[in-house]
């Protein structure tokens, strides 16, 4: 209803200054809404372009200025296609027919072709369903592939290569499970329906923040936090995700605090907008029934802005860490923090985002350390670092690049 | 005097967007209905990233230009990289004559069914709407109503059409048209 509204609110007046702020916000909410107000514009066009307006009745407290409006009829511009069908006898009757059940009189080659096209049309638009129906529940990235998904709620995905996810939404929880790779969530506030985020035997509770969730090596799950506070709990605490639906008033009060300070901060502008405006709904701090919560439910771990836990596969978290979380969730910028890394596992990095693949075939060369900040779609930069600090010998081919 | 400048400046108004809307129905750069959704997705995230104030400014013409421009991105990366997705096959399907014709007779079948759906008063107000080109002020005076009605039975006729209609039965209809 809003979008209509809007829609012949834009068509009939001039909005002012605060009106169209009204709507920019609006349309910023949820991408339901931006898709509502394409949808209504193609309704527009549906109605503006239907060429049988003749013949819709004009109501049975209307019969007097029925010549009135046939005179209307005669001035109404027709489109080139209407005026060649009303030259054939026989097609202008099936046009004029047409929805009375009457166009089983038209020539039997046309149903025929009609038919063929009917199927095509139909695997065409079967084939939108399946493949719309596949993205709302799996998000999958290849090497080289980064992607930005927004959920229907307005949390925003940046999803990193060979990540897999699905997504999963109903009236009690929003679960997002993570099979394989990283992703940093900027979750949109809904108090009532948690954001759960499962990966392995790892749950991530949130409300409103930003926080990153990586399958990193042997088997753990690293959970960093950018802004606001999640739970971390184990997949026996969290009844492995399912059950934690109805704990949407205690996650709500866990993530009550929502820090001001976005961790991505000012430097990441496309993010930018989006941080503001968890933080512009942010409850007010209420510390002390998240401590309440937190005695009720001892084994969930609380990981607040600027920290990071670890935790294995099996047996107990590591102690929560304080962590430069901008660092640390730098990859959901396109960054690759290098710290103190050896070439060969650079070089492993970068091709994961990357198509164009590095090969170090010297075992020296392999293992040497090296530290920075690089853009991670750009090896050319770092093969050039490389070559500042050390003698590498480059062999390019069409989609790799030798080093030794 | 003041009533002509209104209109002098509500027929500015129009044309800032009326062209985006145009490219976003219409031509090379329409959007087809099958891919609403990721396009609108892809949409909110560039209005996200976009400075709010510089949006309010001309909020209709960003939102379709946006919306244009990502069809006509993604067909030209589709061409290049996926040429088995869904707008493959409806450039396929438009391609053909018959089935254009097809396309548009089955759109007509679905409005008009729509249509028939809709209370006499509302189907007659979409009519002097859309077929006598009536403004609201003009409908309320034909209609004996108040303009403020005109304009709540708009919106819940296009609202009520909006869930009515099927996307998929209306086609592309105009693509190629502009």
């Amino acid at each position: 209803m809003e979008a209509a509204t809007w829609w012949v609110r834009l068509h009939s007046e001039e909005l002012a200054r605060a009106d169209r702020e009204q709507f920019v916000d609006w349309l910023r909410e949820s991408p339901v809404h931006v898709a509502e107000m394409l949808r209504v514009a193609k309704v527009h066009n549906a109605l503006s372009e239907f060429q049988g307006w003749v013949h819709v009745a004009n109501g049975p407290d209307d019969g007097a200025d029925g010549d009135a409006d046939n005179g209307n009829v005669v001035s109404l511009p027709h489109t080139g296609s209407v005026s060649s069908l009303q030259s054939s006898p026989s097609l202008s009757d099936f046009q004029i027919t047409a929805g009375d059940g009457a166009h089983a009189r038209a020539p039997s080659r046309r149903l025929w072709i009609g038919a063929i096209a009917a199927g095509l049309a139909a695997l065409a638009v079967g084939g939108a369903l399946w493949f719309s129906a596949l993205r709302g529940q799996t998000i999958q990235t290849d090497r080289g592939e980064r992607r930005e998904v927004a959920l229907p709620d307005g949390s925003i995905l940046e999803v990193d290569p060979q990540t897999r996810l699905r997504v999963a939404f109903d009236d009690h929880a929003r679960r997002v499970t993570l099979d394989r790779g990283r992703a940093l969530f900027r979750v949109a506030k809904q108090p009532a329906r948690p954001f759960l985020v499962q990966a392995d035997g790892t749950t991530v509770r949130a409300v409103g923040t930003a926080f990153g969730v990586e399958h990193g090596k042997q088997g753990s799950v690293i959970v960093t936090v950018a802004e606001g506070k999640v739970a971390v709990e184990s997949a026996e605490d969290a009844g492995l995700g399912t059950e934690s639906a109805g704990l949407g008033t205690e996650s709500g009060t866990v993530n009550a605090q929502s820090s001001s300070s976005a961790a991505l901060g000012p430097e990441s502008p496309r993010l930018s907008p989006q941080s503001s405006a968890l933080n512009s709904h942010s409850p007010p701090p209420n510390p002390q029934s998240s401590v309440v919560r937190a005695a009720v439910r001892p084994r969930a771990i609380f990981v607040s802005a600027g920290q990071q836990v670890r935790m294995p596969p099996s047996g107990t978290a590591e102690p929560v860490r304080t962590v430069n979380s901008e660092r640390e969730l730098a990859w959901a910028k396109g960054q690759l923090v290098l710290d103190n890394e050896s070439v060969a596992d650079a070089v492993e990095e970068f091709n994961r985002y990357n198509k164009l693949q590095m090969h170090v075939t010297s075992a020296g060369l392999g293992q040497r350390t090296v530290s920075g900040v690089f853009d991670s779609t750009d090896p050319e930069s770092f093969i050039g670092f490389l070559q500042t600090v050390t003698s590498v010998k480059v062999t390019r081919g069409e989609s790799e690049i030798n080093m030794q | 005097m003041s009533d002509s400048d209104a209109k002098r400046r509500l027929s500015d108004w129009f044309r800032q967007w009326q062209v985006p809307l145009r490219r976003f129905l219409k031509g090379k750069t329409a959007v087809p209905s099958a891919d609403l959704e990721d396009v609108a997705q892809e949409v909110f995230m560039r209005l996200m990233r976009y400075d709010r104030t510089e949006l309010v400014e001309h909020p209709q013409a960003y939102l379709y230009k946006m919306a244009s421009n990502v069809a006509a991105e993604w067909s030209i990366r589709s061409r290049r990289s996926r040429p088995h997705d869904s707008k493959w096959l409806s450039d396929l399907v438009a391609s053909d004559q018959p089935q254009r014709t097809f396309e548009r007779e089955q759109a007509e079948r679905e409005v008009r069914r729509a249509i028939e759906t809709l209370g006499h008063h509302q189907a007659r107000m979409l009519k002097l709407h859309f077929f006598e080109g009536l403004g609201h002020a003009e409908i309320a005076v034909k209609l004996g109503a108040t303009q403020r009605s005109v304009k709540r039975m708009l919106i819940k006729g296009y609202d009520k059409l909006r869930h009515e209609l099927d996307p998929g039965l209306l086609g592309d209809i105009t693509d190629g048209h502009e």
